[in-house]
């Protein structure tokens, strides 16, 4: 009985030694199979929006690679197209160099694009507005000459102002006036000659450009402000609000109640969430989840094999409208029912 | 009108009817059925399209919190009033919105307000979700549809409107259009009926028409092959039966006929051939020496041999017109001799009634009236027998003219007599056949009845015309009306006139043939008195043989003979090359009727003397053959 005992717990012993030997050979074997993925990721500078675009691609991209091991170098060029420059070339010089190179926003992708001689990996940039005035593409729907895709976030400025022209209801015989305020930051650019090019075209609203040099420090800038003020009031026009073009001043909620103090105007548009909630009245974007999203899909693509520069550019087909109905209440700009329920999840008070 | 015509025009209005009966009420179906449908439509713009899309922006502002923000309530009512304006375009409907609170219209796309509408019905029901009502409003010019639904947080009735004209628009351009085709449809049914009925009916029944007249006229047999599927197909069998025994029934009663003129034939040979010998013998008798009271019985024997030849006579025309057989032969008329002559023949019989003939006579001299000499001497015969006979003590008139009125010159007969006359009740029927008035008269005035009838008869086959008025006790007048040609020529006598006038120019050698001897010697005394030499022979054989013999001048050749016939030896004498193979032979015969006489002309005969015959017929005879005018 005794003998029975013993060699029974003698077999169990046994299976499970055998249990343990095999897992610890499946951890081997599995540690062995696991790829290491690298991806450095630029930023052009610390905007929250950019930030969450870059947080909401990480995740993405380690959704669609599980069973890698992803390793991200994530830099930011602090809104200096120089910086950005040298960090490209630090990568590009790098012992170990990335297999996919990241750029958010407008001046990191110009940095990429400029020394795409210089690198051997693809570069997938996001939110950038304008590809086309950076050379990367000739039109959307395009591939890039270089080893560079990615996809615009911003929708075409003829929608935008469609949209705005519905909620303003302007006098045909007599246009109404709009303040553009906006800093030369290359991606504000084009939007801006196509706003204007595109409102002789409706002729309801009259366009005054103000713009002013951008620079990294533009957004603490109080000169900027004193400026900016300045203009509008030599406008000597009568204008009912200002359109904030895409770029580094129109999430400036300072500006915005400097402006609105003034002048009792509102700040009409703008691609920025968190300017809504603080009054701005409407904005036509993309999530910033969305835009994260799309360059993880794009990544995923050239990570699996295909050339970055077969892949074409094109613009995001997702967007989020966001509307302040104390603003529209406050200046008799009631939203048309449709954005109204377009924008339900984001609709502020 | 024909039968088709009657039947179309009863059958149409009918059709009519129906067809108008099953359009309107297809009509007022339809009318029922697309109001029903169009409260439905109107129904399901109400809630569905204007109601949803209200409450879907209500609905919008109330999530946002911004349901009383009177910004935007006005911006999305003033929305709504832009969806029903662009809604009214595109569905052609009418759109209201009245303020419950304020009892105002504050938006319509009527041209005329809706506030002008009285309610003439109201009734509710409920749509899937909400409750709506329905109805009808009138104005002084129009009528509208309407649905109408509540929406309670602004307060608002929202109406969609139909014009009723618009609704009806398209119903009165069906209802015309089923006009239309009513119209057309009738068109093909007449058409249609008309066709089938002309096919299945009507032609036929003219076929079945135009062999009833064939029958009718000509007594056709006729084969009309149209089956025997239907009644028509049923009669035209029947038809074709009938004309079967109709013709079965005329050939018989044609043979009865020819066996009635057979009989008729053979009877006036045999009753006419013993009566020549007795005429001829009391003729011969009464030349001979006998005292008075002998010349009196010969007189009575005389004149019951005439009376009895003169109804055989009449017994023998009126078969000879019933057979159908008349010929008439228009000759210049002397009707100054023919009136004189038939007074001679009624010369002794007016003494015996103590009757006057007066005779008037209008007739234009300077022009010649041709008829049927023969005809017409036996009308005037007939009608003065009858006059004289009916008449005593009396006057009888004869009156006869010309008239040219009417499609031709005609020639009046009237006898007119002051007589026991007629009863009224037997007027009708005395044309009849052997009808006389009165059977007693029979006994007393004697005769067959058959003289009126004969003239009725003969009248009609010369297509003229007679009427008969008389009055019991005053007398009867007879005229008779019968078309003659009248030519503008003086009228010279004829031949025949003159043949009585002359006498033979020379004693002839005649060679008489004859079976019957009492008639041979009648024919020989008479031929005798006209200074003739005869030879006799009794059959046709002998004179055949006589004639290969001797020359003669004129051969009387009997018809029926025994061992050869008449007609048989005038062929072989014309045939042989005799010595009177050119001699003029005169048939003679008791036949009296005249198509026999033609049959004995083709054999050969150059003239053909009934018999019982006298000596002024035969010189008359003899001279014709003979071509002797002087």
């Amino acid at each position: 009985m005794i003998a029975l005992s013993k060699a029974s717990a003698f077999t169990c012993l046994l299976l499970v030694l055998l249990q343990c030997i095999s897992i610890k050979l499946y951890a081997i074997e599995e540690q062995r199979t696991q790829k290491v993925r690298r991806i450095a990721i630029i930023e052009t500078m610390t905007l929250t929006h950019i930030q969450n675009s870059t947080n909401a691609y990480i995740e993405a991209i380690q959704l669609l690679f599980p069973d890698d091991k992803i390793q991200f170098q994530r830099m930011n060029a602090e809104g200096n197209y120089t910086r950005a420059l040298a960090l490209v070339d630090a990568l590009a010089t790098a012992n170990i160099q990335p297999d996919l190179l990241i750029t958010v926003a407008t001046l990191a992708t110009k940095a990429a694009f400029k020394k795409q001689n210089d690198i051997t990996f693809p570069t997938v940039f996001m939110s950038v507005a304008d590809p086309i005035s950076e050379g990367i593409i000739e039109s959307f729907g395009k591939t890039s000459k270089a080893n560079i895709t990615g996809n615009s976030h911003v929708i075409s400025s003829d929608k935008k102002l469609e949209f705005l022209t519905r909620i303003i209801k302007p006098d045909s015989s007599r246009p109404s006036n709009v303040a553009i305020i906006s800093t030369d930051y290359p991606s504000t650019i084009r939007e801006v000659a196509e706003l204007i090019e595109n409102s002789h075209t409706l002729n309801a609203l009259a366009f005054f450009h103000l713009e002013f040099p951008y620079s990294p420090s533009v957004l603490k800038n109080m000169s900027t402000q004193t400026e900016v003020l300045k203009h509008l009031t030599n406008l000597n026009k009568p204008i009912i609000g200002y359109w904030s073009p895409n770029g580094p001043l129109g999430p400036d909620d300072t500006l915005r109640e400097n402006i609105y103090n003034k002048f009792n105007i509102p700040q009409l548009y703008v691609e920025d969430i968190e300017a809504i909630k603080n009054g701005a009245l409407i904005g036509i974007f993309p999530e910033t989840s969305h835009i994260g999203q799309s360059a993880a899909k794009l990544s995923a693509r050239i990570l699996n094999g295909e050339a970055a520069n077969s892949i074409p550019v094109d613009r995001l087909k997702n967007f989020t409208v966001a509307v302040n109905v104390s603003t529209a209440v406050e200046f008799n700009l009631p939203i048309p029912s449709d954005l109204l329920q377009m924008a339900q999840e984001h609709v502020y008070h | 009108m024909q039968i088709k015509s009657k039947l179309l025009l009863s059958f149409a209005p009918v059709l009519l009817l129906i067809m108008g009966a099953i359009g309107y009420i297809s009509y007022k179906f339809a009318a029922s059925s697309m109001e029903k449908h169009e409260y439905e439509l109107l129904g399901i713009l109400a809630e569905q399209a204007t109601l949803a899309s209200i409450h879907e922006k209500y609905a919008l502002l109330a999530r946002s919190g911004l349901e009383e923000v009177d910004v935007f309530k006005t911006s999305y009512q003033q929305e709504v009033y832009a969806e029903l304006q662009d809604l009214a375009s595109k569905t052609s409907k009418d759109f209201a919105i009245i303020n419950t609170s304020t009892n105002e219209v504050i938006f319509e796309t009527l041209q005329q307000s809706i506030k002008s509408y009285n309610l003439d019905n109201i009734e509710q029901a409920r749509l899937n979700k909400v409750k709506a009502n329905f109805g009808r409003m009138s104005s002084t010019t129009d009528t509208i549809l309407f649905a109408c639904v509540e929406f309670a947080p602004w307060h608002w009735e929202i109406f969609v409107v139909e014009p009723y004209e618009r609704l009806k628009r398209p119903l009165d351009n069906i209802a015309k259009a089923t006009l239309i085709s009513l119209i057309i449809a009738l068109l093909f049914i007449v058409l249609g009926l008309s066709s089938v009925s002309e096919k299945l009916i009507f032609s036929r029944i003219i076929t079945l028409r135009n062999a009833a007249k064939r029958i009718a006229e000509n007594s056709e047999v006729v084969s009309l092959k149209m089956g025997k599927s239907d009644e028509i197909g049923q009669l035209a069998t029947d038809m074709e039966i009938m004309s079967h025994k109709i013709r079965q029934t005329l050939d018989k009663a044609d043979s009865a006929s020819q066996a009635k003129s057979d009989f008729l034939a053979v009877m006036s040979h045999e009753i006419r051939t013993p009566l020549n010998g007795i005429i001829g013998m009391t003729n011969l008798l009464s030349d001979t020496n006998v005292d008075d009271t002998q010349k009196g019985y010969l007189k009575d024997l005389l004149a019951s041999s005439e009376g009895l030849k003169s109804l055989v006579n009449d017994v023998l025309d009126m078969a000879r017109i019933e057979s159908g057989n008349l010929q008439f032969e228009s000759i210049p008329i002397d009707f100054t001799r023919l009136i004189s002559k038939v007074f001679s023949i009624f010369k002794v019989a007016f003494s015996e009634h103590k009757n006057q003939l007066i005779i008037d006579k209008d007739l234009p001299v300077s022009k010649v009236i041709s008829a049927d000499i023969v005809a017409i001497r036996q009308i005037m015969i007939n009608l003065i027998s009858n006059a004289n006979k009916f008449t005593n003590d009396g006057t009888i008139k004869l009156s006869v003219k010309i008239s040219e009125a009417g499609e031709g010159p005609s020639l009046i007969i009237i006898v007119k007599d002051d007589g026991i006359g007629i009863p009224k009740d037997k007027l009708d029927t005395v044309f009849d056949t052997f009808t006389q008035s009165d059977n007693s008269i029979t006994r007393k005035y004697g005769g067959s009845g058959l003289g009126l009838s004969i003239i009725e008869r003969l009248v009609k086959a010369m297509a003229g015309k007679i009427t008969l008025k008389s009055t019991l006790g005053k007398g009867t007048e007879v005229k008779v009306i019968v078309p003659v040609k009248v030519e503008s020529k003086e009228y010279h006598h004829n031949a025949q006139d003159t043949l009585d006038s002359i006498k033979l120019p020379k004693a002839l050698h005649v060679l008489l043939v004859e079976d019957n001897e009492i008639n041979a010697t009648v024919a020989r005394v008479n031929l005798e008195d006209i200074a003739c030499t005869v030879e006799h022979v009794s059959d046709g054989s002998l004179a055949v043989e006589a004639a290969n013999k001797k020359q003669f001048d004129i051969i009387l050749m009997d018809v029926h003979m025994p061992n050869m016939n008449g007609i048989e030896a005038t062929k072989i004498i014309r045939e042989g090359q005799t010595l009177n193979a050119e001699t003029p032979i005169i048939g003679l015969t008791a036949e009296a009727f005249k198509e026999k006489h033609v049959e004995f002309m083709t054999s050969g005969m150059n003239s053909v003397l009934s018999k019982p015959f006298d000596k002024q017929a035969l010189v008359r005879e003899f001279k014709k053959v003979l071509k002797l005018t002087h």
